[in-house]
């Protein structure tokens, strides 16, 4: 058994770090405050590499495994979730379902730009009434001759504002429920789509998130992705590769967390001594990181999993359930010791409880992720 | 022991101040080890300034004068010192650590085949050995070295050693060494002097210093006139440098100048290890800073919680009162 | 043209440390490419980028794991790289690196050496000079500028002096060590680590050199590092808050009459 990262892996990571540190950190606090999508950093992320880093050399990718995308994720989200949750859609929620499940002609003339990170994409399932059950979504697309017609509006969706590609999901036959689902690439500048920028979330600020609406938006059968009827897997083949890349964020949250609560316990006197000399602090940054010791182990297992080509949906659950709970439980105790600041905003760690408080929601929330491993412990 | 040879450093042919904490260190450590000391100095026109050095207790002083000293290049100081070795044939070489020092020195080791050592901080004598203190990992450690080759040279760290009173009886023999012929591969082009009247950084009793908090031009300027009114010289933190704000022969630290003044006043400075490597010897250090959580403070003596804006104008007016009056 | 450039693997200085019985603790430690040879590297592929003729190989002495901070180097962009790779290396000085290097420069054409002013974590500063002093060519350190004149077969650097920046110009072949202060090294991209992998990385032995290996390593060396420890601290002085004119006063009456000072 090896648990050691390889020299690629490491060189990925330490690229990550001295970008995350460079670029990343010095705008992180503004793009909180302004909501802003980050268009220069993305560009630069993108000519870095990290806008495809598992994609095949071939589509635009940097060819890379996917524990160095988890690693890449960590070191980004250690210093902005926003960047990093951009990123991570970008990744795996829109470029593996496009190698995954996209025909030649959609691999080179999606999946490649969005790789080399020279367009943006984003995920359309979620709906204003269909979270996790997606059986319930009311976007249509209807037969029409031989194309589609599309009708409905999509919610919460990341890098909304600025994406060129859109996967989305659509109902094609209600009464087949989760049979019934076809995934389509809409393009933004086609008639009929449109995008609202929402505001005003918690954390993860600068995600770009949005409404998307389309209004008799007319498409071919060289938009659909995957098979007629098939959305439903596709859907959730990505969203399981996608959790490793949310529980490297929060694992990258969690990081950040411990090592602004160490550097300042470091710095903080009170009572004649820095408070890092004090056992209730110092048993706050213990299980801080043993609690991200291990998430991070476990996610590492999912990534290497998808990696040797082996199933890993039930890891990539135990990941996103521990990294998810760690980030919370790590930015909470990281408040904690800064005290009075760690309440405002002039401290990093009072954005990463806001930040963290996501990853225990989206790309299916804790709960959900703990049917899927309860349903291997005692079946269905 | 037999002789410890001190390589004199020089200004404008001023001896700078550094000098003489070298020299009275290496005075201690003859005299604790039965050596002679003797000193060099190289120089466009040295002759006069170079007695100085005798009021330190020095037997004997080499002169190398050469206009090609103008202009500072590392070949003349190489072949210069190299005879001048040769001659002296010393055992311990001690030089005061300077943007020069550190360009000449490598060659100047490698021409006597000698064992260097750079920015030392302490310097002790063990039979034939010579044992050394120094900083290295970004200053964050102090190393123990020890060598016992023939000839050590050491550059030294500026502020390890105070100067004692020169005595200002004494006197000795000066030899003046002629350079000679120098195969010179290098051609100097031109100096881009940091244009300023005041003293410079290396001399200074006084360093008024600042960092990111001055925030632009016009914040660094009210650091220029309570330098002025100080007779203080102005340092900065690389930050500023590389903001283009400050001048890069003003930066202190880890990769700029190590300075040691009497009264180091840090103004808008937050204290990372890479700037305090480079100030921590000084004698008094006064630090002006809006976040009490500062670093910096850690190492003050004397630390003033405030906005350097409000501060930095009214320490300006007072000090011109006291030097008034 | 042919440029050289100098690398060394050094401990990351940023990360803290730990020190025990005088030794550093080396296990926890996480290696990078010297700083100040990130921005050799870096300026010659600024060269590089403006004369496309530019061959860039490093050279390195070291562990096995030095190749890791030869590959940061081929993935900024570097041709070609060689590991002079002994164990019996441990222990070595600048003036045993030297030797080394001179060894391994003494059959190789090349119109300029460059490296780092100095190894983060020893903070020399005395292996190019001296490599330079064997070999038999000019140099110059503390480089923050440099300008190729190919037709001149010469080089203008900009070092940073004692009185300001100086402006000297080397005939080649010559060697230049260089500041951080000169540029922002580029951080390599996936694609530069992926392209890194197939680039010519040459082992080199002591052997291979003609050296016999007590010329390198402890025996080799000129002096010993005997110990390590962590600085003694400055002590906290006093700290004072309020308004600014009490507080001038405050530190005015201070320097005056208990530091002395004005």
């Amino acid at each position: 058994m090896i648990l050691e990262l390889n020299e690629d892996q490491k060189m990925i990571r330490d690229s990550a770090r001295d970008f995350a540190e460079k670029f990343v950190a010095p705008v992180a606090r503004q793009l909180d405050v302004t909501q802003e999508f980050p268009v220069d950093l993305i560009k630069q992320a993108g000519e870095m590499g990290f806008m495809g880093v598992a994609i095949p050399e071939q589509y635009g990718g940097s060819d890379m495994d996917y524990v160095s995308y988890v690693l890449m994720m960590e070191e980004i989200s250690r210093h902005c979730a926003s960047t990093g949750v951009i990123l991570s859609v970008n990744n795996s929620l829109v470029c593996d379902p496009l190698l995954k499940y996209g025909t030649e002609e959609q691999k080179q003339k999606y999946l490649k730009p969005l790789a080399m990170g020279e367009k943006i994409g984003c995920y359309g399932l979620t709906e204003a009434n269909s979270g996790s059950d997606c059986a319930s979504m009311k976007t249509v697309a209807k037969k029409d001759g031989e194309g589609w017609i599309v009708n409905g509006s999509k919610i919460f969706i990341t890098n909304g504002t600025n994406a060129d590609t859109f996967i989305v999901f659509t109902s094609t036959d209600a009464s087949l429920g989760n049979r019934g689902i076809t995934a389509f690439i809409i393009e933004r500048d086609m008639p009929g789509v449109s995008v609202i920028p929402m505001h005003g979330k918690m954390g993860i600020r600068a995600s770009g998130l949005s409404e998307l609406v389309f209004e008799d938006v007319k498409l071919t059968d060289e938009h659909r992705l995957g098979d007629f009827n098939k959305g439903f897997k596709v859907a959730m083949t990505t969203l399981d590769a996608g959790r490793i890349g949310i529980a490297a964020q929060a694992l990258g949250i969690a990081k950040g967390c411990i090592a602004e609560s160490v550097k300042y316990s470091k710095e903080r006197a009170q009572f004649g001594k820095t408070i890092s000399n004090f056992q209730g602090i110092q048993f706050m940054l213990a299980d801080m990181h043993a609690r991200y010791d291990s998430a991070r182990l476990v996610t590492l297992k999912a990534a290497f999993l998808k990696d040797s080509g082996k199933n890993y949906s039930l890891y990539s659950s135990k990941a996103k359930i521990l990294a998810a709970e760690t980030a919370t439980f790590a930015s909470n105790k990281a408040v904690q010791i800064h005290g009075g600041y760690g309440y405002i905003k002039e401290y990093d760690v009072e954005r990463f409880f806001r930040d963290a408080r996501i990853t225990e929601i989206y790309e299916g929330t804790t709960e959900i992720q703990k049917l899927v491993v309860s349903s291997t412990l005692i079946g269905r | 022991m037999s002789k410890i040879l001190v390589i004199a450093d020089q200004k404008d042919n001023k001896i700078k101040k550094s000098t003489f904490e070298v020299l009275s260190e290496a005075k201690k450590l003859a005299d604790a080890s039965g050596s002679s000391l003797e000193a060099v100095i190289l120089g466009e026109a040295i002759a006069q300034e170079a007695k100085v050095l005798a009021h330190y207790g020095v037997s004997k002083i080499y002169t190398v004068e050469n206009s090609m000293f103008k202009n500072y290049l590392n070949r003349p100081f190489i072949d210069g010192l190299k005879k001048v070795i040769d001659a002296s044939s010393p055992k311990l070489v001690m030089v005061p650590t300077s943007e020069s020092v550190k360009d000449y020195l490598p060659g100047l080791v490698g021409a006597t085949n000698a064992c260097g050592i750079m920015d030392c901080s302490a310097v002790s004598l063990d039979g034939g050995k010579v044992q050394i203190e120094r900083p290295l990992m970004a200053a964050k450690a102090v190393s123990k070295m020890e060598s016992s080759d023939d000839l050590v040279i050491l550059s030294i760290r500026s502020g390890s050693f105070d100067a004692v009173e020169a005595d200002t009886s004494l006197s000795c023999d000066i030899e003046s060494v002629d350079l000679g012929t120098v195969d010179i591969k290098a051609v100097f082009k031109e100096l881009i002097s940091a244009q300023s009247d005041r003293v410079s950084l290396d001399d200074a009793n006084v360093v008024i210093a600042c960092g990111r908090g001055v925030k632009d031009k016009s914040g660094f300027e009210l650091v220029e006139k309570l330098a002025d009114v100080f007779g203080a010289a102005v340092g900065s933190t690389r930050a500023l440098v590389e903001n283009g704000i400050a001048e890069p022969s003003l930066q202190v630290g880890q990769t700029g100048k190590v300075v040691s003044p009497d009264l180091y006043i840090a103004v808008g400075i937050s204290g990372a290890v890479q700037h305090t490597a480079g100030m921590s010897n000084s004698k008094v250090i006064v630090a002006i800073n809006k976040d009490e959580e500062a670093p910096i403070f850690s190492l003050s003596d004397y630390g003033l919680v405030g906005d350097l804006f409000d501060i930095v104008p009214k320490l300006t007016e007072a000090v011109k009162e006291l030097k008034a009056n | 043209m042919k440029f050289f450039v100098c690398c060394k693997q050094v401990p990351d200085v940023a990360m803290a440390f730990q020190i025990k019985d005088g030794e550093l603790q080396k296990d926890d430690l996480n290696y990078v490419l010297n700083a100040y040879d990130a921005s050799a590297v870096e300026e010659s592929l600024v060269i590089k980028d403006a004369v496309s003729e530019l061959d860039l190989s490093l050279v390195l002495m070291g562990a096995e794991k030095g190749k890791e901070a030869l590959r940061k180097g081929l993935a900024m962009g570097a041709n070609d790289a060689f590991h002079i790779e002994d164990d019996a290396f441990e222990g070595s000085d600048s003036h045993a690196a030297a030797n080394v290097l001179e060894a391994f420069f003494k059959d190789k054409e090349y119109d300029a050496i460059l490296c780092g002013k100095q190894s983060q974590d020893m903070d020399m500063g005395l292996t190019g000079g001296l490599l330079a002093e064997k070999l038999n060519i000019p140099y110059v350190t503390n480089a923050v500028g440099l300008e190729v004149n190919e037709e001149a077969k010469s080089i203008l650097v900009t070092r940073q002096g004692d009185a300001g920046q100086e402006k000297v110009e080397l005939s080649f072949p010559c060697i230049v060590s260089c500041s951080n202060d000169m540029n922002e090294p580029r951080i390599p991209s996936l694609r530069g680590i992926m392209q890194s992998k197939k680039k010519p990385m040459n082992k080199v032995s002591v052997a291979d050199l003609g050296l016999a290996t007590d010329a390198v390593g402890k025996s080799g060396s000129k002096s010993t590092l005997l110990s390590m420890d962590f600085p003694k601290a400055r002590k906290a002085g006093e700290k004072f808050e309020g308004e600014a004119s009490e507080l001038v006063s405050t530190l005015i009456d201070k320097l005056t009459n208990e530091a002395k000072v004005l």
